[in-house]
Order: structure tokens, then C-alpha cells, then sequence
């Protein structure tokens, strides 16, 4: 599959294109209520004694819909269009969806660079509703993007997605891709209508945690769209998928954007933002708009560093966040991607323990003060951090007061408090998933 | 006697085997109890390891007051450490010595450790000692009815592992190997952290012993802590095993550990009370009631009413203030002195402990004298701890400390009546009360 690499970009007008176009339409038809409930009816008509079981079997009918539609039933599968499997490309088209943060997206921009480096005949595309496009730019990856719905007044969800379903059927038709990623919490109706029946395409979903019965509001159905389940290793040993699906799972490292070969050297961020390279740096990163709050955790931590001569904070700023306002001082702002790339520069961190943070802090061996997100859904952010606590490489303040904070701050300000954290965090090194994926994907197409 | 061993990876226990010679009863107030002792340990820590001068250490702090005229260790200690417990112990011997064994290796990068209670006075002495202190509980196993409740302990050692500490609480029933239970000699408490010593790379033993234990404060005369028995005996016991003492709070008494507990970042880890829950004290007890009289003292706030009057309400207490001199009177000098309040029983009770007399404001600093009892590690830095917290004796203030003397208090016909007076007032308080 895709073996070949002369051949060329499809046609949106090419007969199969258009033809798929119409097939497609014919589905979705088939698919909807009225008409299910319309050849029901019609059935019933032609074939009289089939009238009698009506008033049961059309109710029933019209729950079944209704449970099609909350996700909790499968969808009757209609006759899909073939295409032809000699005729893919080498490529891949990634479809990060946009989370609260940067996860999805940097999951796959992860996996995408290194498939570059490894093999540049492979076309790497995006699809994509995050708007940092200027990223993937960077890494010379194209990109195409559709906002997501609710950026858009009151858009019906039906709209949205066959908008989704049309834009990839197009990528798909152009590209040829011979894989599609997707990297989401909840997959979208239109993307599953159109990777539907592509059985020359290898369909992958790259998703953390495992699938639990009740435990989540994804269509029942839509785990079968996919050939593989990429999982990637989180801190806790993962624990067994419960629902039932045929896709293969492949488990992989933490996927991380950076090899610790790529972090800038120590002096770089110091130099551009005018800290002495005696001082001890903080990263700071708790999420941003609260720092006029005085009860807030990012303003209790600042004014407890604060009382430090020697201690210089650089506040991390998300590109997808509100802007932070200017403090002074010792304070400093970083805008980066990923902010990472200057781990060197820090003598320690105060961050949330979202995935990436963590994984990093660790991977990286900065000693960091974590302060986890209670309130992140299924994203257990207190027992991911558990487990470098329990291994001495974080401190974990799981409530924040000004004494506290004070006291954690004065102890990671010791040096040799700090090296027993970089040893601690050492021994929970791994290997960077990302290359482990990418070299994955390689061998499958 | 002599000490035999069993193992196993994460378990230590040992039997004490009496001799002809030896003293089961050494006192009419103690005698021997238990005679296996267990220690839990992590499992991947093995007891096999555990160097001989160290594991006969403990042994020798387990079984001291019980031991004739030698004791027998399960393992031949280096001829380093049977030197320099001979150099320092009359009246018994060690019996085997291995020759060729080398003395405890510490290495630069050792860290503190510290016999950890979660008590004010150890919370202090972690609050002054370097951060990467290795702190160690010695969880007694509960045995039938105990007043003990370990629950405020536990919370204690949680948040200091919370606060990123490498805090270990290791289950010991040594205790039980006297009758009544407790600690056959008073650095026992630190067995778990000997024994431990190599596997968590301790370099010292921190103690919270304080002023009144060390140099005799509040007690009948001062004494010259550093060039007395315990010191030199155990002090000496300790560093020729490889694992010297540090007593970063032996030069500040009661009332500056709870002045430090209370200013420091980590003080709120602290209770006194050993049988309230978490941030619940009994009330009831003796220990309770000295600290609600010097915590408001230190925080200079008076107490209302219902407070006074639920204070008083303590037959413990009142069992404690009868004797002559009262255990840790001066804290109770300095505290009463310092608060102005309206009432009777609590006029008695300063009157009593002379704080309508007496102030010691040299009470609440820290006696420079007692530098030498730092690990010469740590000194400076535990100095500098301490100077946070609490401002230092003149050479004056320090002289009256080596003066301190409660003899004519005590031989005083004066301190019998008021404490008579007080005595009865306050049973019939608690009786009112009941």
C-alpha cells in the first residue's frame, strides 16, 4: 500500500470523486430519520401483514434513532463506494482536534516531525481546527483548517459536520493519503461518515486512557471506524480497555515534541530576557487571567517567590490563552512553542500537572512543584503526579496556602533538595514515544 | 545477654536472651517486657545489610538498662566501635568483635536524618535543620487499650512527605521491651533511622531533644549537658558506630520550639497532643494544657472565660501542678508571666510557678553555648535557621541559664501552700464542673 511514489495528487473533479460525492449524499439520505421512517412505512404498506406489527415495530423504530443519536447504539452500516487501494500515496493526513490545550495537536506535531526527518518522500498533512498554523509552518507541514463549530453563531451540529465530512472526503480524494490519524477525545459524526468504508486507508486513533464502559459519551460505534488504537503510557500503569471493539491497540512512551538534544542551552532564554545566570529561575505555569486575584495559586506563588532576592520568575503564556499582564520586577513572560525548549534555562517549576507538563518536567529532570488541576473531568491530574511524588522527583501541593507554598518554595530553593529530585526524576526517564510512533507509521505505510 | 537475629527482605527481628547477670528489673519503676522485637522495613530493604556497628547499636539502645556485664550481638562489631563504646561504657562489654570488619563508610553526599515524633519539639528541629533532612517515625504497633491515638502522627508524617520530605515511618514494637511501655533509653526512638542508616544515606542523627532535657532547665539545677553522661555515653556510642548525634534544638527550651513551630513555614505540621486526633487536641491532658496557656502567651492573646474555665476542667493537670517542681515549670513562668488575666484559679497557678515574680525573657532565645552539639556539618547552616526564628542570649542571659537553680523554690514552705491552695481549688472547679 502507497508503495508507489509516482503517483500523483487526485482530481475533486475526477468521476470518482464526483461520484463519491454522490454516494456519500445517498448515505447520509439513507441514514436519516425520515427516510427510515418513510420506508418503514412503505414496507409495512406493501406487505399487509406487516400493518398489524406497526404500531410496535414503528416506535421502536423511532427509538432505536433516538438512541443512534445519543451515541449509545451503533449505526446500521449502507452499502459503501470501493476505491482503489493501488492508488494511495505515501501519505498521512493528522487530524488533531483543539482540546483546552495544546494536547492533541502537539501529540501529532510530535509524531509528524519525526516522520519527516525519518523519511521526507512521506507527506505529512494536517487537518486540523486548531488555528496555530504558523507551527506546523515551521515545521514545513501543510495544513488544512476549519474552524471548530462554536466558532461559528449558533451553527447546528449537523452542518458543522457535514462540513467536516465534505473537507475530508476532498483531502482524502487529493492526498490519497494511505494513513489518517486522529487524535481527539470525541470523534465527530462527519469525520466517521467519511473515513467510513475507506478500507484502503488505515484509520487510527491516537487517544489517551482507556475506553470504560460508562465512563464515556462516545458513540458506541465509532471505536470500530478505526483499524488501530494508538494509547500512549501516562505515569499509573494503564489499565484495560471494557468496551468491546475490534481495532487493534498499539501502546507506545509518552509522546513528547522534544528530544532533550533539541532543549536550548542553559544561557539562551537568560540572555534574551535579561536574567543574570547566577539566579535561580522558576518556571511558573498555572494557567493564566487570575494573577490580579491575590487568592489566586499563581499570585501566592509569585509573592512567595517573590520574598527571594536571588529568584527570577518567567510566567509561561499560552498562545491560546488571554494575554498576562505585565507584572516587573524579577517576573519575565514566555510565549514559546513549546515552552520547553527552554527547560535548561529553569532551576525549577511550579506548573499544573496536565500531560504534557508532566511528562516533560520528567523527561527534562526539572524539579517542579506541581499543583494539579482537580477539576480536569477524566484527566486525573492528582494520581498522574502521585506517582512522581511517590518517587521523590515532585512536590505535589494538593492545597494552596500562603504557608505552604512558602514552605515548598524554601525547600526547592536548596540545591541539593533539588538534585535528589533530578536523580528521582532520572530513574523515571522513558523513551520518547513519539519516535517510537513515528517509526510505527512508517513500517504500516 | 545476648541478641540473636532473624530476617527476611523487609523484616527484622530480634531476641533478647537474658544471662545470669543481668537486670530484668533494673529499677522498682521498670523491668524487662517484651522480648522479640519486630522491625518492618520497605520491602526491598534487607536487614542483612545492615552494617554490625549499626544493627549493635540499636541492640545495645534497646537492651541498655537490662544488661549485666556484657552483651552479645548478633553480628561481631568492628573493633572501631567496641573501642569507642568501651572508651565510654563502664559497666558493661561488648563480646564479639570482628577484627578485620571496617568501620560505617559516610560518604560526602550523606544527608541528616531525624527521629521524627510530629510533635512541636521535632517539628521545630526540622524547621531549623537543612531541607534534604531525612526524617524517620517510629511507628509503635497499638497493643490492647492505649491512650495513644496515632492518628494526629500520621496526618503529621503525611504532610511532611507532602511537603516533598523522603519521610519514613517504620513499624517498630521495641517499647514493648520494657514495663511499662516506653523507650528503654530515650534516643531509642531512633533505632528505625540507625538501622536504616546506609540504605537512606544518613551521615547523622537529629534528635528534638530540648533545653529542659539537655542542659536542665526547669529542672532542679542546670546542667552541663555536653560534658554529662548522656551526652558523652550515648553521644559517644553514636558517633563510634559511624552515626553521630545532632541536637539542633538541645539550646532552646519549650517555649522557643513552640515560638519556631508557630513562625515556621512547615509549624503547622505540628501537634503536641498524642491522643486528640489531627488538629483536634484533647484538651484533657497535660500536654494540652501547658500549650494552650504558652500559645497564648506567645501569640499574646488573654483567654475568655470559657476558655479558662475548660483549661482548669483537666485532672491530669491538676495530678501534674501538684508536684514540686512542676515537670517543665518554667514554661509555665514564662507563659503566665506574660498574660494578664482576671481570674482566681489562674492567679493561683502564676503565683505558684512564681510568674507573678519572675519573667525570664532570656527564656524564648537560643543558648549559643549549645553550638557544640551541632553536627559540625550542619552547624552553621542550622545556626542560621535558628537566628530566623529566635534572637540569641547575651553572654548575661546565658550566664543566668548556667545559674539556674530551683532549689530554694523548692525547699520553700511558701511553694507548698500556694501549691496546696491551687490543688484544691482546682479539684473543686473540676468537681463543679463534672
Amino acid at each position: 500500500m502507497g508503495d508507489d511514489s509516482s503517483i500523483g495528487f487526485g482530481r475533486l473533479d475526477d468521476a470518482g470523486s464526483a461520484e463519491d460525492k454522490f454516494r456519500r449524499e445517498l448515505v447520509r439520505i439513507r441514514k436519516s430519520a425520515s427516510f427510515r421512517v418513510g420506508v418503514h412505512i412503505i414496507t409495512a404498506v406493501e406487505r399487509p401483514w406487516r400493518l398489524i406489527l406497526l404500531p410496535f415495530s414503528l416506535p421502536w423504530l423511532i427509538f432505536s434513532i433516538g438512541l443512534e443519536r445519543l451515541g449509545k447504539k451503533a449505526i446500521p452500516e449502507f452499502e459503501q463506494p470501493r476505491f482503489d487501494a493501488d492508488k494511495n500515496r505515501k501519505s498521512v493526513i493528522m487530524f488533531p482536534t483543539n482540546g483546552v490545550g495544546f494536547g492533541h495537536f502537539t501529540r501529532l506535531l510530535s509524531i509528524a516531525r519525526r516522520i519527516k526527518k525519518l523519511d521526507e518522500d512521506i507527506e505529512v498533512i494536517f487537518f486540523t481546527t486548531m488555528p496555530t498554523l504558523h507551527l506546523l509552518k515551521r515545521e514545513g507541514i501543510p495544513a488544512y483548517h476549519l474552524p471548530g463549530r462554536k466558532k461559528f453563531n449558533d451553527m447546528p451540529a449537523k452542518t458543522w459536520n457535514k462540513i467536516v465530512e465534505e473537507n475530508i472526503a476532498n483531502v482524502f480524494a487529493v492526498h490519497k493519503p494511505s494513513m489518517f490519524i486522529f487524535d481527539g477525545a470525541f470523534p465527530y459524526r462527519g469525520m466517521l461518515n467519511s473515513i467510513q468504508g475507506r478500507d484502503e486507508i488505515k484509520k487510527v486513533w491516537l487517544r489517551r486512557g482507556t475506553f470504560k464502559k460508562g465512563s464515556t459519551k462516545i458513540p458506541v460505534d465509532s471505536i470500530n471506524h478505526f483499524d488501530y488504537i494508538i494509547t500512549p503510557k501516562d505515569s499509573l500503569e494503564l489499565e484495560e480497555h471494557d468496551m468491546e471493539f475490534t481495532s487493534a491497540v498499539v501502546k507506545c512512551d509518552p509522546i513528547l515534541y522534544l528530544d532533550e538534544i533539541e532543549l536550548r542551552p542553559k544561557e539562551d532564554l537568560r540572555n534574551r530576557l535579561g536574567i543574570p545566570h547566577d539566579a535561580i529561575v522558576c518556571y511558573l505555569q498555572l494557567g493564566a487571567g487570575q494573577i490580579n486575584d491575590i487568592e489566586s495559586d499563581i499570585s501566592i506563588c509569585l509573592s512567595e517567590l517573590e520574598r527571594h532576592e536571588n529568584v527570577y520568575v518567567v510566567l509561561g503564556e499560552s498562545m491560546l490563552g488571554s494575554r498576562l499582564p505585565s507584572i516587573g520586577g524579577r517576573v519575565r513572560v514566555l510565549t514559546d512553542y513549546p515552552n520547553s525548549m527552554d527547560f535548561n534555562a529553569f532551576d525549577f517549576t511550579i506548573m499544573a500537572a496536565g500531560y504534557n507538563s508532566y511528562h516533560e518536567a520528567i523527561r527534562f529532570s526539572v524539579p517542579t512543584i506541581s499543583i494539579p488541576n482537580m477539576n480536569t473531568g477524566m484527566d486525573d491530574q492528582l494520581a498522574r503526579v502521585e506517582v512522581a511524588e511517590e518517587a521523590g522527583a515532585m512536590i505535589v501541593l494538593r492545597e494552596v496556602s500562603k504557608r505552604r507554598v512558602q514552605a515548598v518554595i524554601e525547600r526547592i530553593l536548596d540545591e541539593s533538595v533539588r538534585d535528589s529530585m533530578i536523580k528521582a526524576s532520572e530513574k523515571l526517564h522513558r523513551p520518547n514515544g513519539a519516535n517510537q510512533m513515528a517509526k510505527w507509521i512508517i513500517d504500516e505505510i | 545477654m545476648k541478641v540473636g537475629m532473624i530476617s527476611e527482605p523487609g523484616k527484622l527481628v530480634l531476641y533478647l536472651e537474658l544471662e545470669e547477670d543481668d537486670r530484668p528489673a533494673p529499677t522498682d519503676k521498670y523491668q524487662i517486657g517484651k522480648r522479640i522485637i519486630t522491625t518492618i522495613f520497605p520491602e526491598d530493604f534487607d536487614p542483612e545489610d545492615i552494617h554490625p556497628d549499626l544493627l549493635g547499636l540499636s541492640c545495645i539502645l534497646i537492651c541498655e538498662p537490662f544488661i549485666g556485664t556484657r552483651i552479645t550481638l548478633p553480628k561481631p562489631v568492628s573493633k572501631h566501635f567496641y573501642e569507642g563504646h568501651k572508651k565510654v561504657t563502664s559497666r558493661y562489654t561488648i563480646a564479639n568483635v570482628d577484627e578485620k570488619l571496617k568501620p560505617r563508610k559516610i560518604d560526602s553526599d550523606y544527608v541528616p536524618g531525624l527521629a521524627f515524633s510530629g510533635g512541636v519539639d521535632s517539628t521545630a528541629a526540622l524547621s531549623v535543620m537543612p531541607h534534604n533532612t531525612v526524617p524517620v517515625f517510629l511507628d509503635r504497633p497499638l497493643n490492647g487499650r492505649s491512650m495513644y491515638n496515632k492518628d494526629a502522627a500520621y496526618n503529621s508524617c503525611n504532610e511532611v512527605s507532602r511537603l516533598g520530605y523522603n519521610m519514613n515511618i517504620i513499624q517498630c514494637d521495641l517499647e514493648y521491651a520494657r514495663k511499662p511501655v516506653g523507650f528503654p533509653v530515650d534516643v531509642a526512638n531512633s533505632v528505625p533511622a540507625i538501622l536504616m542508616a546506609d540504605y537512606l544515606r544518613l551521615d547523622s542523627i537529629a534528635f528534638g531533644t530540648i533545653m529542659e532535657s539537655s542542659y536542665g532547665l526547669g529542672h532542679k539545677n542546670y546542667r552541663d549537658y555536653p560534658n554529662g553522661n548522656h551526652y558523652t555515653h550515648l553521644g559517644g556510642m553514636f558517633e563510634s558506630a559511624g552515626i553521630p548525634f545532632n541536637l539542633p534544638v538541645a539550646g532552646i527550651s519549650e517555649i522557643g520550639t513552640s515560638i519556631i513551630v508557630e513562625k515556621s513555614p512547615i509549624g503547622f505540621i505540628a501537634q503536641s497532643c498524642m491522643r486528640g486526633i489531627w488538629k483536634s487536641p484533647c484538651q484533657n491532658c497535660w500536654k494540652c494544657f501547658r500549650k494552650l496557656i504558652l500559645d497564648a502567651a506567645i501569640e499574646d492573646e488573654n483567654m475568655d472565660n470559657d476558655t479558662i474555665t475548660r483549661l482548669f476542667n483537666n485532672k491530669e493537670a491538676m495530678r501534674f501542678v501538684s508536684g514540686i517542681p512542676i515537670k517543665h515549670e518554667n514554661v509555665l513562668t514564662w507563659a503566665t508571666n506574660k498574660l494578664k488575666i482576671d481570674n482566681e484559679l489562674f492567679s493561683l497557678l502564676k503565683k505558684r510557678v512564681r510568674g507573678d515574680t519572675h519573667s525570664f525573657p532570656w527564656m524564648n532565645k537560643w543558648f549559643p553555648d549549645s553550638e557544640i552539639v551541632l553536627h559540625e556539618k550542619y552547624g552553621d547552616e542550622i545556626k542560621h535557621n535558628i537566628a530566623r526564628y529566635l534572637e540569641t542570649m547575651t553572654e548575661e542571659e546565658c550566664e543566668y541559664l548556667r545559674e539556674w537553680s530551683m532549689e530554694d523554690m523548692i525547699n520553700s514552705e511558701q511553694t507548698a501552700l500556694d501549691r496546696d491552695n491551687l490543688v484544691s481549688n482546682m479539684k473543686d472547679h473540676i468537681k463543679s464542673h463534672q
